[in-house]
């Protein structure tokens, strides 16, 4: 996602007021035990195996991506059964007359994307890493989420600046 | 600018096509794959196609903590932005019968549509993302513009650069902070963001010929059409009456002042004096002439190609509905386009926009240009290209001529319903 530096922001840099609010689930995988939680990559998107019975991921872009892009006209959703390589652009955000790429955080295939961002892009300004997820993507391996970063290393990520 | 404004004798010396290949050789892949901190590229390339893919290239292959600036200039285009409807923004039953039609280019930058001309210069700085804003480049082409005398012009709430109107005293600050009645558009500005990199480009509206634009601009179908994506805002615009050359060496001055000491000032006001290519490390800077060769770059071609084919101009187009009767009167007034300077059509107005047939009703749901649903007896239609001539050929087949000819000549035929895979640059 479009990285969006401080200087960009004509609003004060966003700043965490809360705990992750991540559900946490315990489950039992062949390589042991995980605490799934919100996983984010240093490209502003976050990710959650929501369903991890099926390797069901949904994706997203993150809070601070949302304030620093400002109010989102258009979002370009991936269609159902499209397939995606880490890093491949899955879909794209238009605010402001910017456009943005918002890239895959994971390798796997999309199952489904959130229609209603379709009708009211501005669900991502209200609600980025919750009601505005864009898609949820049946990945090919999940232990591929645990290497990315967590919401305390996000956050550092982003208050050290030089992205 | 022209280089060979500033050198008669290379001139004289070498025939025009040798001095291209001798510019591109000699700087272009050195100075983009170098740490030169300050890079000038300028395109001697009128090719819309050609100019946005150099863009994109140079955004892409430059390293990351470099800030470019490239200056081009179009011939005659339809600019729209990324998120856009063509079937919207373009009036495609004027195109066909023009003289010499405007070219239709989507962008991939985000915001409204634009008219290029040879009398529009366009800027656009790519820079890394850390330091990216959305004034920071229209207040270096402000700047310019007061240098040279255009002292009323000034960075408006939404990013452009406006005009404001005779009479109100200059302003001190760059940026307009309230809303002032009357100003004139002189430039619009568009981004493109990644992580790492990103670009902020605009136009100039030097010398253009807004006034030959209006047939084209504006569709017949936009009352009938509901469409996500982008909308365009409609302003007044103006031009700013400068030189090409004065306006191009201004902004590069202006950039080096922004991001270089005053030797490397120094060092692009020379440059740009001689009209020759030039790098000079000491001063971090660099500046280079590009002409048509730089299509033949890999990544440019590949860019060209894309952007040249129906599958981006039209196939990108977000969801819309096209419908009779009207969904609803939505329009706002709109500022009209200025007259026309030729005497014999000063006075001719746009015709009014035909209205279907009483009585007919239909309704045509399309998303990236295919047809997804469509109103009987035309449901023959879903899976298609969504085309004036396509939708026309259907009606007409099923017994609707009049509501079929009244389609066609507010949407057009385009060749996008023609099954074609390209347009010619």
């Amino acid at each position: 996602m479009a990285s969006l530096l401080r200087s960009m922001l004509t609003r004060p840099v966003f700043k965490p007021t809360c705990a992750a609010r991540a559900v946490v689930y315990r489950r039992n995988f062949t390589a042991g035990n995980y605490f799934l939680s919100k996983k984010y990559t240093e490209d502003h998107e976050w990710v959650l195996l929501s369903d991890p019975s099926k390797n069901i991921a949904t994706i997203g872009i993150t809070e601070y991506a949302q304030n620093a892009l400002g109010e989102v006209v258009f979002v370009d959703l991936p269609e159902a059964e499209t397939e995606f390589e880490t890093g491949d652009v899955i879909g794209a955000v238009e605010s402001v007359k910017s456009a943005s790429d918002i890239l895959s955080p994971v390798s796997g295939k999309v199952v489904e994307s959130n229609q209603e961002l379709s009708g009211t892009p501005k669900l991502i300004n209200k609600s980025a890493e919750d009601d505005g997820w864009i898609c949820k993507m049946e990945v090919n391996d999940p232990t591929q989420i645990e290497t990315l970063m967590s919401k305390d290393a996000y956050d550092a990520y982003v208050k050290g600046g030089d992205h | 600018m022209s280089p060979s404004r500033g050198l008669p004798f290379a001139r004289t010396l070498l025939s025009h096509q040798q001095f291209f290949r001798y510019q591109s050789t000699s700087t272009f892949q050195p100075l983009s794959r170098s740490r030169i901190p300050v890079q000038v590229y300028i395109s001697k390339s009128r090719n819309p196609y050609l100019n946005l893919s150099l863009e994109h290239h140079l955004f892409q292959s430059t390293p990351p903590e470099t800030t470019t600036l490239l200056i081009y200039t179009n011939s005659p285009s339809i600019i729209l932005g990324r998120n856009q409807n063509p079937w919207v923004e373009v009036n495609h039953p004027a195109i066909p019968s023009a003289f010499s039609p405007p070219l239709i280019v989507r962008r991939r930058s985000g915001g409204g549509t634009v008219f290029h001309d040879l009398g529009n210069v366009n800027y656009s700085v790519a820079m890394p993302t850390s330091a990216f804003c959305r004034d920071k480049h229209a207040e270096m082409v402000v700047r310019a513009l007061r240098r040279l005398g255009v002292a009323r012009a000034v960075v408006n709430k939404r990013h452009d650069i406006v005009l404001l109107p005779d009479g109100m005293e200059e302003v001190g600050e760059t940026r307009l902070n309230r809303e002032v009645a009357g100003t004139r558009k002189v430039s619009g500005s568009a981004y493109k963001l990644t992580t790492r990199r990103s670009y902020h480009h605009g136009t100039m509206l030097l010398e253009s010929r807004l006034e030959d634009v209006r047939g084209y601009l504006r569709s017949a179908a936009r009352e009938w059409m509901k469409a996500r994506g982008v909308d365009s805002v409609r302003s007044m615009v103006g031009n700013v009456q400068l030189e090409e050359g004065k306006f191009v060496s201004a902004v590069v001055e202006e950039f080096g002042r922004m991001y270089v000491g005053q030797e490397g000032v120094e060092v692009l006001k020379d440059t740009m004096a001689s009209g020759m290519d030039g790098m000079d490390e000491a001063a971090g800077v660099g500046i280079c002439w590009v002409g048509e060769e730089a299509g033949e770059i890999e990544e440019v071609q590949k860019g060209i190609a894309e952007l040249t084919s129906l599958e981006w101009i039209y196939g990108q187009t977000p969801q819309f509905t096209f419908s009779v009767p009207a969904p609803k009167a939505n329009d706002e007034p709109i500022p009209p386009l200025p007259q026309s300077k030729d005497l014999l059509l000063r006075g001719v107005t746009t015709p009014p926009v035909a209205q279907p047939p009483k009585g007919s009703e239909l309704e045509i749901t399309a998303n990236k240009g295919i047809i997804q649903s469509a109103s009987a007896p035309v449901e023959n239609l879903i899976g298609k290209r969504f085309d004036g001539g396509i939708i026309a050929d259907e009606l007409n087949a099923n017994g609707k001529s009049p509501l079929g000819k009244w389609v066609e000549s507010v949407l057009g035929r385009t060749p996008w319903g023609e099954e074609k895979k390209n347009i010619d640059p």
